[in-house]
């Protein structure tokens, strides 16, 4: 049995986890002014998509391109799976670090990256995760419960996933590769009630178009401190925030 | 490359006028911030930045690793004020009443040094500093749209106060109607109006069915004779009522007796145990009293800084 037939052949009893869309300032105010996550050309892909994290804000803003204030202070949607409207495809880890070779000693080789793609639908997600992760809060956490020898001895792309979870050294250089990415090619309304919360420095409440934004839609503000952080720190200073969140309202 | 790293400007999330900024530090003509663990610089970290805010103070600031964090403030008119946690402390508390109707900023200030103002009781959480904020937002909008002028005059009867005599000035809103209480629904309806929402906070509805100046004021108070202090006061002595146990009545006491003693001359005819009782049995909440101090101090901040720009 191969990849995808061996994890659709698996339990899946756990809750879904939102979906995370990290942009910088600048992407925020994009946002809010179009009300729309928009697609962009990926180049990894050659195509129109937006890409979303499944229950972790794992996207990293690119150091090179935080040249002015509003930059250096991400912004993360917190989004129901369910307002996605046109699932493209997933795949267990950030694809464009997989492109970047970031996992290459990890992963088996003469594998393609589209071995890895996830059958494009939530319920491949959710029994992927339980089946290596058991819960949602291991899976939050990075932290796998199937071990190398519970798989199939074929199993070179589980192999390689399971390799890539456990090795504790890639994994506190960059949570991505632990982290299942979720592409759309469609827009997504911000406006259609799926946007849950969104977390954000404090001082962009004091922009009127975000509180109308919140209040109207019933998004929650989800606000962590500017002074508290380095620009290299706010990665687990939102990872934390959504932790909380995720925990709160019972998800994890 | 020296140890010593030189405050060379700020960077700020947004273009507010307030808020916390990140200090940006300069050594060898490149610029870093720093890395803080527990209030102590632990390291610094390169930034690449095309703009900031440059720090145009006279004296050079040099810091190194094992220094004091610095923690920088955005304030309107003074541009930016840093320095340690102890002197950002102190500076942001003696400062409050500048951004106590910007909820963002008290928020942020509040995290930083734990601030206690009735405009902001009890335990709020993040989408109650939303409804704060939005609503601040909207009173911008709602002084264009609506006469809201306030008058300054001295009261006649000085009052005396540790057998000095002090002449006192009465703060006057005048608006359709002379009822602070109106007001204050006046512009929850207003902002209704842009935002329905805001009736998911069931504080707002308790606010709306309730006479904030019958429930709150002491009997023997006359609320025709009433200026903007003597509302403030009062909601302000309800507030504390109502935070504190009953247990604490003494102690309550002791306090009311002051909430007036600058504002009304005639303080010595209220009954302080009524009053207290009155406001212990009153169906408005702690939240809603909270949230009717928050809009009446921003209303007359609003006003001042409209009147001023």
């Amino acid at each position: 049995m191969r990849y995808r037939e061996h994890i659709d052949g698996q339990q899946s009893t756990l809750n879904l986890i939102p979906l995370m869309h990290t942009c910088d300032g600048i992407g925020f105010r994009g946002i809010i002014d179009s009300k729309q996550i928009a697609t962009t050309h990926c180049s990894v892909f050659n195509e129109n998509l937006a890409y979303y994290f499944y229950g972790r804000p794992a996207y990293r803003l690119k150091r090179e391109d935080c040249t002015g204030m509003i930059q250096l202070f991400p912004v993360c949607f917190i989004i129901e799976p369910a307002g996605i409207s046109s699932f493209k495809r997933a795949y267990p880890f950030d694809t464009g670090a997989f492109d970047a070779a970031l996992y290459q000693q990890h992963v088996v080789s003469k594998l393609e990256m589209s071995q890895f793609e996830f059958k494009p639908n939530f319920d491949f997600i959710k029994k992927f995760v339980e089946y290596i992760y058991t819960n949602n809060s291991n899976y939050y956490k990075g932290k796998a419960t199937l071990s190398s020898d519970d798989l199939p001895p074929l199993a070179a792309e589980l192999q390689s996933i399971v390799h890539i979870i456990n090795n504790k050294g890639l994994a506190q250089v960059d949570d991505r590769c632990t982290t299942i990415e979720v592409q759309s090619d469609g827009p997504l309304d911000i406006t259609n009630g799926s946007v849950k919360a969104i977390i954000m420095p404090s001082e962009m409440l004091g922009d009127e178009s975000v509180t109308q934004l919140l209040i109207d839609y019933n998004i929650d503000p989800i606000t962590y401190e500017v002074y508290r952080s380095s620009p290299s720190s706010t990665t687990s200073v939102i990872l934390n925030k959504a932790s909380e969140y995720l925990s709160d309202t019972g998800v994890i | 490359m020296s140890n010593a790293y030189r405050v060379y400007g700020f960077i700020a999330p947004s273009s507010s006028k307030f808020g916390f900024s990140t200090p940006v530090f300069e050594n060898d003509g490149n610029l870093y911030v720093q890395i803080i663990d527990n209030d102590t610089i632990k390291g610094f970290e390169p930034v690449y930045l095309e703009h900031l805010d440059s720090y145009e103070g006279g004296v050079e600031e040099f810091y190194s690793v094992g220094s004091n964090a610095v923690y920088c403030a955005k304030f309107d008119r003074r541009s930016h004020i840093f320095g340690d946690r102890s002197y950002m402390s102190r500076f942001l508390k003696q400062s409050v009443n500048e951004y106590v109707h910007i909820p963002y900023f008290y928020k942020a200030a509040h995290k930083f040094c734990s601030l206690s103002e009735p405009e902001y009781l009890d335990d709020l959480n993040d989408k109650d500093y939303l409804l704060r904020q939005t609503l601040s937002n909207v009173m911008q909008h709602y002084l264009t749209d609506n006469e809201v002028k306030v008058k300054q005059q001295s009261n006649n009867c000085p009052v005396d106060i540790n057998r000095q005599h002090l002449t006192i000035q009465k703060l006057f809103i005048s608006h359709k109607s002379d009822s602070f209480d109106s007001l204050v629904k006046d512009i929850v309806n207003y902002a209704y109006e842009k935002h329905n929402n805001i009736s998911n906070f069931t504080y707002i509805s308790e606010l709306m069915s309730n006479n904030l100046e019958s429930e709150i004021f002491p009997e023997s108070i006359n609320k025709h004779d009433a200026d903007f202090y003597v509302f403030k006061r009062c909601l302000s002595g309800a507030i504390d009522i109502k935070n504190s146990p009953k247990t604490d009545s003494y102690n309550v006491k002791n306090r009311l007796s002051n909430y007036l003693s600058v504002t009304y001359k005639d303080q010595d005819d209220i009954n302080l145990d009524l009053w207290e009782s009155k406001v212990r049995e009153s169906s408005l909440s702690l939240s809603s009293l909270s949230l009717a101090s928050f809009i009446s101090t921003s209303l007359i901040n609003k006003i001042i800084e409209k009147d001023n720009s």
